[in-house]
């Protein structure tokens, strides 16, 4: 009697299991719940030209929606994109340090991503005119040899 | 792949695809009827007058980077990025003169590879053709590479399909046409690259005013309009350098230097460079409009396919899809001639097999033709998506060839051993500044130090060269 009583409240905990499991899966797939999507940039990254590509894995096409911030509790952020692509090109960046988080968008929006912090911090001018001042000298001297050459040709 | 990215169905891709193959073997074909010996293969019986002069210079400047990656500078670097592109116009205001020059000094002579050769002898003619075959070799297989993936993200035809077919379809026309087949399918891809790069314009500003540009730029990506914008500002003359090392080096622009009528080059090049300069300009524009027109970029290179299939939905899509492959046919068909005849010229006769005849070489010139083809197709097969960075890789080594090139034309006391110290102490600073510093850099502090060596050995150790013996061996 009690090796039978075992067997029956086996077998309705392994019903009702079951029943979970089946219950689980369909609000997963009617709430479109969606897996995490995930960066493949690194964590923190610095840059000094203003502009760099933001990656995430996304073979499935997956809508996902990009924000980004200027402080780590994102507030007030921006969403930069919504849709189904794996990268995102910034550009035109100021100095400072931007965040960036991103997720699933489905009917029911995903997790937040880890923050990728991104610092820009551009090049001293003083160094980028003194390359310029070069590279105009280089420049004129080609254009000075050829001219000269073509003067004393004629 | 980006989702965003596809614009046509892979049906109408592939329609379009072999229509634009057949015409242009046809034409190809066709225009290459009359070459019969080497000089009319490789140099279309140095007889081109000015029109087809112009449109052909313009067309092989117009690269598959211009349409492509004048908009990648705008959108990475602003206003400064668009005249940074738009500088390499100066590579052809400034070969004007020296082909006049190179005409008048070697009215017999076929490749650039000659030049050094006759000019600075054999050691600096090794190193010269090991530089310029990387450098051409890298900018065909880059070239193919490119047309793959942008054939597969402008229609989703699979990238194998596209890149063999459009290599195979300018082997074909450049091996059976030779330099009249490259310069007549040039007059024609220059006409529809003009045409497809002006309705774009203007089909932007009727979507979007210069206002709106303006405003959406300078809340979102305020750098772009800065006028000290650090990076940017580095670029302008490492761009510019980039520009004249590539045109004055290699055997494209020298051999159309001997293919053009006499008296026809100067002009020629001239008004090419004017045709040229505004082109970068126009595809930046393009690219500076994405953010007023909401068109997010999956990434950089993409943004010119994407402004303008936003922009002028199917149709646009179509005209870009044919201005693309217009634009890589024009100078993958260029490439593969002037390298093939620098190899022919330059290994072939001059090392091989000195005896050939000139059916001989044409056969020869063939053959290097459809070699060239098979190993780019070769290297490009695998998809290796970092190849462009080999063509910025290139850059100290085309950087460091300006001065020798420059000097060797038009001082007689530059010496041989200042073009082969600058080649290689310009390529290795270059190359050095490229690993330490960045690509945005590197062409300049190779052409500073090839030019501190041209000029140290040309004042302290002066030669006196000869400029007759250029058209005596030649003759």
């Amino acid at each position: 009697m009690h090796l039978f009583q075992t067997k029956v409240d086996l077998k309705k905990k392994s019903i009702s299991f079951g029943l979970f499991i089946a219950v689980f899966l369909f609000w997963q797939s009617c709430t479109g719940q969606a897996a995490a999507v995930v960066f493949m940039n690194d964590r923190h990254i610095t840059n000094n030209t203003g502009y760099m590509l933001l990656n995430w894995q996304n073979k499935e096409l997956t809508p996902v929606e990009l924000q980004q911030a200027a402080r780590y509790s994102f507030d007030n952020p921006i969403t930069l994109y919504k849709g189904k692509n794996s990268s995102f090109m910034l550009s035109g960046l100021a100095d400072g340090t931007y965040y960036y988080r991103i997720r699933a968008h489905q009917k029911q929006p995903g997790t937040w991503s880890d923050t990728v912090r991104l610092d820009v911090a551009h090049y001293s001018l003083a160094r980028v005119w003194l390359l310029f001042i070069a590279g105009a000298l280089v420049f004129l001297s080609v254009a000075w040899v050829i001219f000269r050459g073509a003067a004393d040709e004629s | 792949m980006n989702h965003d990215a596809i614009f046509l169905s892979p049906s109408l891709g592939w329609f379009l695809l072999v229509i634009i193959s057949v015409i242009w073997i046809a034409l190809g074909t066709y225009w290459g009827r009359k070459n019969k010996q080497f000089e009319q293969h490789a140099l279309a019986g140095r007889n081109v007058g000015l029109t087809l002069a112009s449109a052909t210079a313009v067309a092989t400047w117009i690269t598959s980077n211009t349409t492509m990656l004048a908009p990648q500078f705008a959108l990475q670097m602003g206003i400064w990025g668009m005249l940074a592109y738009s500088t390499a116009a100066f590579g052809l205001f400034l070969f004007a003169p020296m082909a006049k020059r190179i005409r008048a000094l070697m009215p017999h002579g076929y490749t650039s590879g000659d030049f050094i050769r006759l000019r600075y002898g054999k050691k600096a003619w090794g190193i010269f053709l090991l530089f310029t075959l990387f450098y051409s070799l890298a900018w065909l297989v880059s070239m193919a590479m490119a047309g793959g993936i942008l054939l597969n993200a402008l229609s989703g035809i699979p990238y194998e399909y596209g890149m063999s077919i459009l290599l195979l379809v300018c082997v074909i026309y450049t091996m059976r046409g030779g330099l009249y087949a490259v310069i007549g399918t040039d007059f024609i891809q220059s006409l529809i690259i003009l045409a497809g790069i002006v309705i774009v314009g203007f089909a932007v500003l009727n979507h979007v005013s210069i206002e709106t540009i303006h405003t959406n730029l300078a809340a979102e990506k305020p750098m772009l309009l800065n006028i000290m914008f650090p990076v940017a500002i580095m670029v302008v003359f490492n761009n510019l350098l980039f520009g004249l090392g590539e045109v004055f080096h290699n055997n494209i622009w020298w051999s159309r230097a001997f293919a053009f009528r006499e008296g026809v080059g100067q002009k020629a090049f001239l008004i090419a460079g004017f045709i040229w300069l505004p082109i970068p300009v126009a595809a930046g524009f393009i690219a500076l409009a994405s953010g007023a027109l909401n068109v997010a970029v999956p990434s950089a290179d993409m943004v010119g396919p994407l402004v303008v299939a936003n922009v002028l939905g199917t149709a646009g899509a179509v005209a870009i899809f044919i201005v693309v492959f217009c634009s890589l046919a024009s100078s993958i068909d260029s490439l593969l001639a002037a390298t093939s005849d620098l190899i022919t010229e330059d290994i072939y006769r001059k090392i091989v097999y000195p005896k050939a005849s000139s059916e001989q070489l044409k056969k020869a010139a063939q053959i290097v033709t459809l070699l060239l083809g098979l190993v780019a197709w070769l290297v490009c097969l695998p998809r290796i998506g970092t190849l462009a960075t080999v063509l910025f890789f290139a850059g100290p080594l085309v950087g460091s060839m300006i001065w020798p090139i420059i000097t060797g034309l038009y001082w007689k006391h530059a010496t041989s051993s200042g073009a082969i110290c600058g080649m290689l102490l310009g390529s290795a600073l270059g190359l050095l500044a490229y690993f330490q510093i960045g690509w945005y850099i590197a062409t300049l502090v190779s052409a500073v130090a090839s030019m501190a060596c041209v000029i140290f050995f040309a004042y302290c150790y002066p030669d006196s060269y000869d400029w007759h013996r250029l058209k005596e061996q030649q003759a």
